[in-house]
Parts: structure tokens; sequence; C-alpha cells
């Protein structure tokens, strides 16, 4: 019914920090009252995360996977993953770095689970036929580049992202993705 | 067609500009994905009006949000704390409480308002544990009885110390304690307030209902952990070697290679750690091309001082392997968190950041062991081991805010006929409580104000007692109150410490001693 204090009436007694790290903020079910204010707090912030983020995720994933409909189940998935930790996620740090690298996360191969349920569901083209043919043809061209070298470049290029920060996104020196933006670029023009 | 600064569009920009169009065109889903839609704003709506105000709160504290392009800076940094924890008056329970929930040593009341309060007075707050808003919540039951009658309202400012008039203004506006309410301010039932404290410090709340009123000070620390999620791990580029098959963990730069564990986590179990409590995990590189050379590991803790011993990894390069190729290794962490470990050969160099977990052990793992040493504050304000070689110890592990402890303190005194030591051990207490509850014992009083010492005996539960003998070997504990059985039982296992002495046989010093009769009677 409660947490807090009461937990110390087992008969061994639970030092505080230990609750606070195993009960993690309130979301042990049955233990508190149904209305949570942090957690209202929580679902807001995750609800303006979602407005304002879903976007920059998509297009994250779409770089990475050039494939439409498994950008659309990454950026999906990636957002359940945020709601499922919003209690726990420090909200007072930036929520896109912890969006993108649980996209890429999820997009890695060795997720092989979550691969093979999100690569065949869905059309592999945008569900707007208007924009179908020429995705396809940017997607072909795109293809020749490793995900990375999309990623480095689409997020440098399109996004705006500093190089540096870029780097901290996808967990490379800030060099890899300086040669891996060049090397991305040559593909693209030798292509011609 | 030529772009703004003058250049020739080139293939690739103008393949950008269609891709960042298309993408755009990207249809966003109508409901954010919940697994059962009960969050977003469907949960907003059925709140009823009362809720209005504090809604209101929660929107302006729940969408303090970073900016789009807010990659890699900061968002809101909490308030220093400006006054010293100690500096901080908390107040004692007194003791008053309701039918809300059953009697606790920390039930505080007033005037038909009750409370619990936090253990020794102090608040500690997960970092990041509430979510949300850059405040630290922590949630504080109260209940109204008679004869209070009204809806609560709880306010907080931080408390200094010359602040003598109650009655004057509380502060700025950024040292104000939120509350938020559940649905309905009012009832004897329990009533589950979130506090939002801006920072450390010390702080008093004002619980008002109607012209009731309790007012209590506490301090608020933050615990230091913070956690997993803000370590960004590594994820594992493909960059794979011939010298073993493909996976999806390889990782590699300039002909250096290594695997990586799964989901970013060395997860290292309890049989991986040394004597030293370093925990022990294998990695394997590869070297080719310009990556030839004798391979060098080097690793620090992110967040660790840069003088802490306990901040850089061990390595164990094995000779034999010579320059190239395959090169086995084992990485030594002395503590679990977020690492970054930077692994060099030849002239390339390869780095990748894990989160490592080191298995925590519990009480019966260091049964046999060498019992983990620490020195501690003591309650008379100096400092001491918790036990010191050559005499057998036993330890109590104790807190004045546990109920089942109550008589710990007194059954550990009674041991002192013994020849051995005895060490009280309060867990995350503070100093005037201990004294409270057990007065000036004949026992040494140890602080574990962070609970360190205990969560390295494994300690899960108070009280914990722990039998070290004369060579600082556990041998023996007993999770949970004492009895006379459990006691006998610890006390043979270290009383006889002649015998456990590997000295020559028949050496004249060696005088076995029985153990003398079970006290606790």
């Amino acid at each position: 019914m409660v947490d807090g204090p009461l937990l110390i009436l087992a008969s061994a007694c639970n030092p505080p920090a230990m609750r606070v790290r195993s009960g993690g903020p309130g979301r042990d079910s049955g233990m508190t009252l149904t209305t949570d204010a942090a957690g209202m707090a929580a679902d807001l912030a995750y609800e303006a995360a979602f407005t304002r983020h879903w976007d920059d995720v998509f297009r994250f994933a779409l770089a990475w996977t050039n494939d439409w409909a498994a950008a659309e189940d990454l950026a999906q998935e990636a957002f359940l993953r945020l709601w499922r930790t919003r209690g726990s996620l420090d909200w007072s740090q930036p929520v896109v770095p912890w969006l993108i690298t649980t996209t890429r996360r999820l997009a890695t191969d060795r997720f092989r689970a979550l691969a093979r349920r999100v690569t065949p569901r869905g059309p592999a083209v945008p569900l707007d036929p208007s924009i179908a043919d020429r995705w396809l043809d940017v997607r072909a061209a795109m293809a020749r580049l490793s995900p990375m070298e999309r990623a480095a470049l689409i997020l440098t290029a399109v996004e705006g992202h500093p190089t540096e920060a870029v780097a901290t996104l996808l967990g490379v020196s800030a060099g890899s993705v300086r040669s891996a933006v060049s090397r991305a670029r040559a593909k693209l023009e030798d292509e011609r | 067609m030529t772009s703004t600064d003058g250049r020739p569009d080139s293939r690739a920009d103008q393949l950008l500009a269609d891709w960042a169009d298309l993408a755009g065109r990207a249809r966003r889903p109508m409901e954010a994905p919940t697994p059962s839609g009960i969050g977003g704003l469907g949960t907003v709506l059925r709140f009823t009006a009362p809720m209005a105000f504090g809604l209101a709160v929660v929107l302006a504290v729940g969408l303090v949000m970073p900016p789009a392009g807010g990659v890699g800076g900061r968002g809101m940094v909490l308030a220093p704390s400006p006054s010293s924890a100690d500096a901080c008056p908390v107040t004692e329970a007194n003791g008053v409480h309701g039918e809300a929930w059953p009697a606790t040593p920390l039930d505080h009341g007033a005037q038909g308002i009750l409370t619990a309060l936090a253990p020794g007075g102090t608040i500690e707050i997960a970092a990041g544990a509430r979510g949300g808003s850059g405040l630290l919540w922590r949630d504080t039951l109260f209940a109204i009885t008679a004869p209070a009658e009204a809806p609560l309202v709880v306010s907080g400012h931080r408390w200094a110390v010359d602040h003598t008039d109650w009655t004057a203004s509380p502060g700025t506006a950024t040292e104000t304690v939120e509350a938020q309410y559940p649905v309905g301010r009012l009832g004897a039932g329990p009533l589950r307030v979130d506090l939002g404290f801006p920072g450390e410090g010390c702080w008093e709340i004002v619980a008002q209902a109607g012209p009731s009123q309790l007012r209590y000070i506490t301090r608020v620390v933050r615990a230091p952990d913070r956690g997993q999620q803000e370590c960004l791990v590594t994820i594992p580029n493909g960059a794979h070697t011939s010298a073993w098959p493909a996976s999806d963990l390889d990782h590699g730069e300039g002909g250096l290679f290594t695997v990586l564990w799964p989901e970013g986590t060395v997860q290292i179990p309890r049989d991986g750690v040394d004597a030293d409590g370093i925990g022990w995990m294998k990695f394997v590189f590869q070297r080719e091309g310009a990556a030839e050379g004798g391979l060098r590991l080097a690793g620090r803790r992110i967040g660790a001082e840069t003088s802490d011993p306990r901040g850089s990894i061990r390595s164990q390069i094995p000779d034999g392997y010579g320059t190239t190729g395959v090169q086995a290794t084992s990485i030594g962490f002395p503590a679990g968190g977020c690492w970054e470990i930077i692994a060099a050969s030849g002239t390339s160099q390869l780095r990748f950041r894990t989160w490592v977990e080191i298995a925590p052990p519990t009480t019966a793992d260091l049964v046999g062991a060498s019992a983990p040493v620490a020195e501690l504050a003591a309650s008379d304000g100096g400092r001491g081991r918790l036990w010191a070689p050559g005499r057998p110890t036993v330890v109590t592990f104790w807190g004045s805010w546990c109920p089942a402890c109550t008589r710990e303190p007194e059954t550990l005194a009674g041991l002192a006929a013994n020849d051995i030591d005895l060490v009280l051990v309060a867990v995350k207490d503070v100093a005037s409580e201990v004294t409270a509850a057990i007065g000036t014992s004949v026992l040494p009083v140890l602080l574990d104000l962070d609970g360190s010492a205990f969560a390295a005996y494994g300690g899960f539960g108070l009280p914990l007692t722990v039998f070290i003998d004369g060579e600082g070997v556990v041998r023996s504990f007993v999770a949970g109150p004492m009895d006379a059985a459990s006691i006998a039982a610890g006390l043979e296992a270290i009383e006889p410490i002649a015998r456990s002495f590997s000295g020559p046989s028949g050496s004249p010093s060696l005088v076995l001693r029985e153990p003398e009769a079970s006290p606790g009677t």
C-alpha cells in the first residue's frame, strides 16, 4: 500500500539507500498509491520527449538502417524503452543521446531477436506512395555506405551536430567520425 | 546550380537534401507508443479539477527538457549545498502516531498532522531515482486526523542556522520545496506526498491542514551513484578480423580488434573476484598491420579521482603470444561502474567504454575469507577500525532506526566478559541518534554513514553479527537478532585461535584455551 519507512517493520531492517536502489523510483507495483505525482512528472517528461524528438530518433534510425519500416519500428521500440525506464531516468540530462544510443543498440545485430522482429515487418518503402519511388533511389545510393558512415554523414551534414557530439553519440573518436564522413562523401560522389 | 557558398552542389549534397526531405515526411504515430496507452496526456485528463494546481506544478517542473540540439550538453544543474550537513539540527521523531500505519520509531506528529521522518533525519535520494525536473524527489507519508480536518498543504524552505524567525519569508523561489499530492489531500489514511528538493542540504518542512501545523527539519543528501544509464557504453562497431568468427560483438580500429561483452556490460561473478576485491574478466585482442607490437592496456573508471587507486584497471598480459595475432588478457576492475578502456598496440589504439558489475559478496561468501577492512568514524568523534589483527572480534551491524535491532547492543555488550573485541556499527545512522538509543555505551560504536562497510560484509538486513577470528578471518555470522545458541556457535568458531594457528606442533607458545561458557545468559 505504501512504501517508505514502513518497510523497516520487517524483521530485518534494510538500510534506506538499499531500499531506494532495489525498489527503484516507487515503481514496485503494489507498494505505491495509484496516483504518483513524481510518476506523472516522468510521464509528462516522456510525453514531451516523444513530441519533440520522435523525428530525431526516426531520422537517426533511418540513417543507420537505410530501411524505412525498420526505422519506424526502431523509433517505436526506442520510445517504448524510454517509457519503461522513464521513472528511473535522470531527466535533467539531455534525452536525445539516450534515445540515439538506445536506438543504435537496438539496431545493432547483436540484438538478434529484435532484428528478426523488426526486419521482415512492414513495407520497405514509405507508406506514402508519392515519395516511395524517390526513396528507393536515395536508398540505393545510401546503401553503398556502412551504417556508421551513413549515420556520421547524416548527423553532421543533415542534423548539423558538431563532430565531437556525433562522436559521443556513435561511441567512436572524433577522428573516426571525420574519416567516416569523408569516406561517405567520396562514395556518394563516386556513384555519379 | 550552386549552393550558398558558391560551390556547385555535389551529388552527395543533392542526395542528402533528398534524404532530409524524404525523412522529414515520416509519419509520426498519433499517440506516444506506450505499452497500454496509459502514458501521456490521457493520464492527465483523467484527473479532476482539484488536481489542476498540482498539475500546473508538474507541468512546470516536468517539462524542463533539453533543447533538441542538446547533444552532449548538460541540462539543469542542481544547486550546490551551501550548508554543511553537520550544521543541520534535524528533528528527532516525537513518537506521535496514528492509525494510518503501524507505529514506528520514526513517527512524528503534532496537532493532528502525522508523518514518518527519515532514518537519522536524513533523506537520501538516489540520483535520477524520481525522474523529472532536476529536483530531488522523495515521497513522504502524511496522515490527517482530528483536530486537523482540512486538505494537507506541504511546503518547505532551506533551513539556515541564523534562520531564527520561522514566520519570516522562506527564502527565494529556487530555495523552496515543491510538493506533489495524491488526489484528495484529506483523510486518516496515508497520504504519500512527493517532496521535490532543489538540492542537498538542510530543509525545514511545514505541513499545514487548516489551522494545524507540523514543522520539522530534515537533511537531504544525494546518493553518489549515477547509474548505468549514464554510462554511454560502446556499441561494437562491427569491425571484425579473420582471426575469429565474425560476431555482432566485434569491435576494432586500426588493425586492433577485440570482442566486447554483450549489452556493454561486464558481469563478474563472485569467483572472478580475487582476495583484494578486484574483479577479473578475460578480453582477447587481435593485432594486425599497424597494430602489430606489444599490447598495452590502460583504463580508468569514469568519475573516479585521479588519485583513487581503485580508479584504474589492473591487467594481466601473458607473454608468449608474440607481437602479432591473438593476445589473450585479463582486465581487473577494482570496482564496478562505468569504465573506459584503452588498448594500444603498435601505432593503433582501441578505446571502448563498458559498464562493470561485480557480484557483491554475501556474508556467507566471506566465511573463511579475510574480513573486509574498514576504518570508520566513531560516535565519540574519533575514528576506529572495524577489527584489528591479533584479537578475535565480534562486529554487530545495527541501526538506531531499526526496530528489529533494539536488543542487539545489549546482547553484544553481554559478551564483554570474553577476551575478544566487540564493535557495534551503526549503519546509516547519526551519532546523536545512536547516543539517544543506547546512551554512552561501553561498546565502541562506529558509524557506517553510507552503508559501505555493511555492504562490504554482504549485509542485506539489520541486524547482522560477524565473528572474526584473531587472524582476521570471518568464521561465522548471524543474520538477524542473536540468540544464545548462535552466540555460542559464533564464539566457538573464533575463540580457539591457538588451534587454528599453523605454528609448529608442540610449541610451548601454543596454549589451547577452552572456549568459555556461553554468555548471553
